[in-house]
């Protein structure tokens, strides 16, 4: 009896909860009813703040371990790593303890000196990468390949203030395959992955995919 | 080596192209050119959607993006709030990206001209970082102040008198999603147009576009701005050149170049191919 509650209680728990939620999403019902649901989907977003909590925790042990052993070609990151969850931690305390909040000035120079140039700088590097292999991929083999590159031709004049100097046409000819073949190509994928989703969800709640078996 | 084996070996060089790109991009930014920007009917529907909302038309505002998404989605945020600033508006600004309140402060810092015409708490209010994409959009929806006890800033949010006027889903005239992602546009149609019939602006990069378009295009959205050529012609619209007109220049200089190489690519791939097959050689790359 007890290994059927521990194998199939969280499943059956999981299950009434979801078809609550569909009762509350759905249809109108009692306002404690209502009021029941609302408090659930807010609890989920507190739960959401103690998994960033555990995550911390979790990438703090994760790293300790390599550092600890001197784990060769790990260590070093993770020590980087370390130091500076722990100069976040800091600041970040200090600046509520401050009241500045974000606006904590070693926090936000963290923030706007380092993080913001890097991020932007590793999105811009792409583009390097982008160039190069667009040169070896575009290339016409056959004619699908070449209305691949043709497409892609219209595209980029599209976007771009040359292609409308080129031909002012190409503006409403990228918006039309914008709005209609690329609107109609994306539907189906969306709409497949959307039936996956239900699939997957329903078989989980019928117990059909029990993980960690 | 004949030309062409040459000629190919000088275009399939990485580090060449690179440093053309590099100089093209600095070049331009240097010394920008000013080409023409067309504008598309998809930015003028959006343009025209801002320009007819009533006055003090009540907005709810997602930011949710990193400093990567910025160079495309900050110059459509400030031309938004430019646009919508005369209208005597009411904003909730809340975030669900984990840099989202990073990226609104400097957003305030960019558009000083915008944000020091809003009195914070009766104009607009900074709810900050609230995770669980979904779960907080359906939360929202209900009510924000419910909701968010507490703004970015630890400030309760009980006494605040915009949320007198902008608290729930009905309250709101439109919902804006600035996002570098997909995610949260389908929770956003899940949660705010299935359930309430939320009037929904996309604001979202380049990237992504396609995949925002169905959405759009069933008239699930009000409209969408999809990278920084749209956030150029919106500044055009407006007449308030920004950042992304200044930065288009570049991003034609960088696309023509690409262009240039896709079509030399191809003037010397068919020729190759040819030598190869008559040398017996297997498939040119």
């Amino acid at each position: 009896m007890s290994s059927m509650i521990r194998r199939h209680g969280p499943y059956l728990t999981i299950t009434l909860l979801i078809v609550f939620f569909f009762i509350t999403y759905l249809f109108t019902t009692p306002q404690p009813v209502q009021l029941f649901g609302t408090q659930l989907v807010q609890w989920a977003s507190v739960v959401g703040y103690f998994a960033i909590l555990v995550g911390t925790i979790d990438i703090v042990i994760f790293h300790l371990k390599p550092l600890r052993s001197r784990e060769s070609g790990q260590w070093q990151y993770s020590a980087v790593l370390l130091i500076i969850t722990a100069i976040g931690l800091v600041t970040g305390t200090a600046g509520v303890f401050s009241g500045a909040g974000i606006n904590y000035q070693p926090f936000a120079w963290l923030y706007n000196a380092i993080y913001v140039p890097s991020n932007a700088t590793v999105y811009a590097i792409l583009v390097f990468y982008i160039a190069s292999a667009s040169y070896r991929a575009f290339r016409i083999k056959n004619a699908q390949a070449a209305f691949l590159v043709l497409v892609g031709f219209i595209i980029m004049f599209a976007d771009i203030g040359v292609g409308y100097v080129i031909w002012p046409g190409f503006v409403p000819l990228g918006n039309w395959i914008n709005t209609y073949p690329v609107a109609a190509a994306f539907r189906p994928i969306i709409i497949g992955s959307g039936l996956g989703v239900i699939i997957t969800g329903l078989r989980a709640l019928l117990g059909r995919d029990v993980y960690g078996r | 080596m004949n030309t062409i084996e040459k000629i190919n070996k000088f275009l399939s060089n990485r580090q060449i192209l690179y440093l053309l790109l590099l100089a093209v991009v600095l070049g331009i930014m240097l010394h920008p050119l000013g080409i023409p920007i067309g504008i598309a009917g998809q930015t003028r529907d959006v343009y025209n959607y801002v320009d007819k909302l009533p006055q003090n038309p009540k907005i709810l505002m997602d930011v949710h993006y990193d400093p990567a998404g910025a160079t495309e989605l900050q110059p459509m945020a400030g031309a938004f709030l430019r646009q919508v600033i005369v209208k005597n508006p009411k904003i909730v600004f809340f975030t669900t990206h984990n840099i989202g309140p990073i990226m609104f402060e400097r957003l305030r810092s960019y558009f000083p001209d915008v944000f020091s015409q809003l009195k914070y708490g009766d104009d607009y209010v900074n709810l900050g970082f609230l995770p669980l994409v979904e779960a907080t959009f359906a939360s929202m929806a209900k009510g924000c102040q419910e909701f968010v006890a507490r703004d970015a800033y630890g400030a309760s949010t009980a006494d605040m008198p915009i949320f007198k006027v902008a608290d729930k889903a009905a309250d709101f005239n439109v919902v804006v999603l600035l996002t570098t992602s997909t995610d949260p546009i389908e929770y956003a149609i899940r949660q705010w147009y299935t359930a309430y019939k939320m009037p929904l602006l996309f604001m979202v990069v380049a990237v992504i576009g396609p995949s925002v378009q169905p959405f759009v295009a069933s008239g699930q959205a009000v409209g969408m701005l999809s990278g920084q050529n749209a956030a150029a012609q919106y500044e055009l619209l407006l007449k308030r050149p920004g950042s992304a007109v200044a930065a288009v220049d570049a991003q034609s200089g960088a696309h023509v170049l690409i262009m240039i190489y896709i079509v030399l690519g191809n003037l010397i791939y068919w020729p190759m191919r040819k030598m190869s097959k008559k040398a017996g050689g297997t498939k040119t790359k």
